[in-house]
This record gives structure tokens, sequence and C-alpha cells, in this order.
């Protein structure tokens, strides 16, 4: 029998995950690297075993979902924080809770110690700093040097984060998607007066769109967090539905659709009843973007942001607000960017000033 | 006055009749060093730093007078303080259940030696590299200590023996209090410290 406290404090030791200062010396080896993966395996396997659930109080709680991230088990560390059963936070949110409780146990009619309480609370630094990725750089101090680097979420389950802070020299902002489909469009648009409200479908750069998956101005049925989920209502669908967006969408980069009845034939498909424009289309060509981060650095601060490794690293093109600047490992010069280059695991790092960005990874096939 | 120079546990524990920060077991007293460092990382002010140096080196004093000699540099595992392990675990656990409480010995270390490093650190911020690297030493010691003692490396992991302890205030760090919160809570430290 382990126990997680032990290996979470013991592991966070080894590594020295602790310290938050710029070191001139090196920490020395604890116990050996083999020794620790063994420590982090029994770590990983206990949390498993135990159906992603914890056996930690709030001492270990604050060590243990770090320590599994940096050992390489930040799936198991997810999960666990995503348990929605006793004993996680899914538990005490499934009991209509906004807060957290000072202990894992209670409901929301036999209460446990107190609530609204921070006990149990200090994953939130895991959460801030691994996951959403900020943090202040190593030789930093008030968040004057800071980076920017999410957690690999590859197979995960964890397909966003938004995430704000408030800190000495300002407001720091990290939003991190990987879009679903990277390829596909969606979109809908309602009947409104006799105008109806515009549906732009865009495609990434250098892309255009290959093919219209599907086209409806009707009363379509389904939603575009399952593109594929959608389908036609006979009883109300503008025969010319899928001609129209055919022809006003194939092979260009972008296009704008209006849901009313001019634009499909001229003909109310199902008078009086209020109608939906559904379109799911497909991207080609260009480099579609398979990590998303928008971020916000305060001015007078300095960072770097680390974009995970998506397939094989030399292929890799970055934008930032639709203009590349980097392709083929050169950095393109922009303003407000000092450098981009492949960190040493293929990640790639951007260097940056105070500002807002919006950055793009793709892969070019 | 130095780590270096501190001669005995009784010797020393008499000129510290005072310090109120005895009266709590490391992981209660180990939040002042903790939120010494972390204001200064989260908000950059040096003076939190220059005002509570003193009295975070002497309660680092104080746990000197309770370090082992036959365990290389960490804190004896019996020293002064209400103790209750890893608060608030899941119950059914048998650190909450009666049962030997395991994990006790392994905070104890983890909280000592984290002091001895925020300490140096916070020497090394202050020009003061003399202590500096004397604080960091020690952790090296103890280190060494923690890993002789708690690791098994027949099995793979971490454990300890039976003792119960109590801890508190980890859930602080990070920016999320504001630096006025930060320095009262300081403040209340060192008055306990006096």
């Amino acid at each position: 029998m382990i126990f997680q406290t032990e290996q979470a404090l013991g592991l966070s030791l080894a590594l020295d995950l602790q310290h938050d200062y710029d070191t001139t010396a090196s920490i020395p080896v604890m116990i050996s690297a083999s020794d620790i993966a063994r420590a982090a395996a029994s770590l990983a396997a206990d949390v498993v075993e135990r159906h992603e659930h914890l056996s930690v109080g709030m001492v270990g709680v604050k060590h243990l979902f770090t320590v599994l991230e940096a050992t390489g088990y930040g799936k198991v560390a997810l999960e666990a924080l995503a348990a929605h059963d006793y004993p996680g936070y899914g538990y005490m949110r499934n009991h209509g809770e906004w807060s957290l409780w000072e202990r894992w146990e209670g409901t929301e009619w036999k209460l446990e110690g107190s609530r609204n309480h921070i006990m149990q609370g200090s994953p939130g630094q895991f959460l801030f700093q691994k996951v959403a990725g900020m943090s202040i750089a190593r030789g930093g101090v008030a968040w004057d040097r800071i980076s920017i680097s999410p957690i690999d979420a590859t197979d995960t389950g964890l397909v966003a984060v938004d995430a704000a802070l408030e800190t000495a020299r300002g407001g720091v902002h990290i939003s991190w998607r990987l879009p679903r489909n990277n390829s596909q469009l969606c979109g809908t648009s309602t009947e409104k007066d006799d105008v109806g409200q515009p549906l732009v479908l865009s495609c990434p750069a250098n892309a255009t769109i290959s093919a219209i998956n599907f086209a409806s101005y009707g009363t379509p049925k389904g939603t575009c967090l399952d593109p594929a989920s959608f389908a036609v209502n006979a009883a109300c669908n503008a025969p010319r539905s899928m001609t129209v967006v055919q022809n006003m969408c194939l092979h260009r980069s972008t296009c704008t659709l209006y849901a009313n009845n001019s634009q499909f034939g001229g003909q109310d498909p199902c008078g009086g009843q209020p109608k939906e424009l559904a379109i799911v289309a497909t991207c080609s060509g260009g480099c579609i973007p398979s990590f998303l981060l928008n971020t916000t650095i305060p001015m007078g601060s300095t960072a770097i942001v680390t974009l995970p490794r998506q397939g094989k690293a030399s292929d890799a093109v970055v934008s930032e607000s639709g203009h590349v600047i980097f392709s083929n490992g050169a950095f393109i010069p922009t303003q407000g960017i000092t450098a981009v280059r492949y960190g040493p695991t293929g990640a790639i790092d951007i260097e940056c000033g105070g500002g807002s960005y919006q950055f793009s990874l793709c892969i070019n096939k | 006055m130095l780590l270096g120079q501190i001669q005995g546990k009784k010797s020393f524990l008499e000129g510290h009749q005072n310090l109120k920060l005895k009266n709590y077991e490391c992981r209660w007293g180990a939040g002042f060093i903790d939120l010494l460092g972390w204001h200064h990382r989260y908000y950059g002010d040096t003076s939190i730093l220059e005002k509570h140096f003193s009295v975070a080196a002497r309660y680092i004093q104080y746990l000197s007078g309770w370090v082992s000699n036959d365990t290389s540099g960490l804190l004896q595992t019996n020293y002064p303080g209400t103790r209750l392990g890893d608060w608030v675990p899941p119950s059914g656990n048998p650190l909450l259940s009666g049962g030997p409480n395991h994990t006790s010995n392994v905070i104890t270390g983890y909280f000592w030696i984290r002091q001895l490093v925020q300490l140096s650190r916070a020497a090394q911020m202050l020009g003061n590299t003399t202590a500096a690297k004397e604080y960091m030493a020690r952790s090296t010691e103890a280190r060494k200590a923690f890993a002789s003692l708690y690791f098994d490396s027949a099995k793979g992991f971490f454990r300890s023996v039976a003792l119960k302890l109590r801890v508190k205030t980890p859930a602080l760090s990070f920016s999320f209090l504001a630096p006025s919160i930060f320095a009262g809570i300081l403040n209340g430290y060192h008055h306990m410290g006096r």
C-alpha cells in the first residue's frame, strides 16, 4: 500500500518542483531518474486503481497533480481533477455546490466542515500554471518575465481552457483550444425580418472550401457541437439549399450567405415558421490549425509562449493574427515578437513583449 | 546568528521561550517563510524580505534545535507541536481513522527542507550570500537524509513510519491574494515569532 501524499511530497522534493526562484546552483540528485520514474508510476497506478480518486488531504493535494504532470502522467492528473464522485471536486459540484468544501465528505443536507473553504483548493495553482500554462519564468520576479506554456492535452479529452489573472503588472490572459475537426467549418444562422442574419464561412490561410457536407434552409435538426448530427427536416427545407450553398462557397476561401427566402429561391419552404440556415463544409489545402492560443501579456513584461509540439516538428507553421511568423524553421520578423524557434522537444518557443496575440499552429502536410 | 553558531538544543532553546511559532508543528510555521518568499516572488517587494527575514531566520534557529543527530540534518519526528498529519484526507483512510499516521515523517521532512531552501533564496535576494550558502547546504544534507530514510529503493516508492503531525497553509501560494493580505498575514507570523 502506498500513500499518495508521501509520493507527491517525495517526488516534489526529488524533482525540485516547489521552488519558485531561479537558482544559480543546480540541486543535487536526491534519487535517480529511474527511481523517480518508479515512484511516479506507483503514484499514477494508485490513482488509477482508485478509479481516478484521491487519498490525500490538504497537504498532499497541492502537490499531487503537479507531480503527476511533471512525470508524464498529465492525463491521470486531469482525470483525477475531473472525477465526479467521492472523493473529488465533481462530488461537491454534483451536490449543487459552487464553492470548495473543507472536507471531501458531506452532502447538501449534511455538512462536514465548512464550505467556501480553500482547504482542498490548492490545485488552483496547478490549473493556472500547468493546465492554462501561465507562470513567472525562471529568473523573473513580479511577472516581469512570463512563461505561457499550456499542458499537452493530447488524448486527454480537454479541448479548451480560458484563464485570467490580475498580476502586479496588469492582467495576464490565456485562452487555448484544440480544434475538434481541423478542416471542418460549421455555422448556423436564423431568419430575421426580410434580410436574415449573415452566415460567414472562412477557411484558414491558403485553404479553400472543397465540399459542402450539409446545407439546409428551413428547420434542420442538429448542432455544430456535433456537425454530424445535422439532418434535413423534409417538412421544411428549401429544395435549392445545397445548390445555392455550393454555388456560393465551393472553391472559395470565404463566403457569406443570408438566412432568408430570397437567398434560397424566393419561396418560403414553410410559411409562418421561424427558419434557420445550417451549413457544414470542409476546407482543403493550406495549413489547417491544430492548436490555437490567444494571450495578453502586460505592457512592460516579456514572455516566452510555448506552443506544444503537434506532429512532425519540422513542418510547423505559426501565424499571429493571420500573418505567418514562422515557417520552414525560420522566424519571419513581426512587430512585438523578437524570436520564434524550436525548443529542445520540438515545441515552438515564441519570445514577445507586452500586448495581445492570436497564435495558431498548423502542420504542413 | 548563522546556523553554524548554534550550540546544542538545550542552550539554544533557553533563549527562545517567547517564540510563539514554536507552539506550531513545522508545517504551520512554514507558512511564514513560504509567504515571505511568495510575496517577493509575485509582487517584487524586497522590503517585505528585509522586514521579516530576521524573525524567519530565528524560527529556523528554533527548529534547528530539534534536528536529530542520527538523521543527518532532518527534524526529529517528536519535536513539540500539535500533529494531525495530512489534514482531512477522505474518511475511511487509515490516515484519519486512528491507524498509523504514515505520512507524518515525510511531511515534517519535506517542510523542513522546503523552509531551508526558501530562506536560502530569501538571503540571496538580500545579498547575504554567506547565509544563503549555509541554508542551502543544510537543505542539501537534509534531502540526502530524506531519500535515505523515506525512499524504499526495493519497492520503488516513498514511505515512512507512524506519527501524527499537523499541517496547514499550502493553499495560499500563487498570486491569488492581494499584496495587503499577504503583508497582513506575514505581520501576524512576525509577531508570533518575536
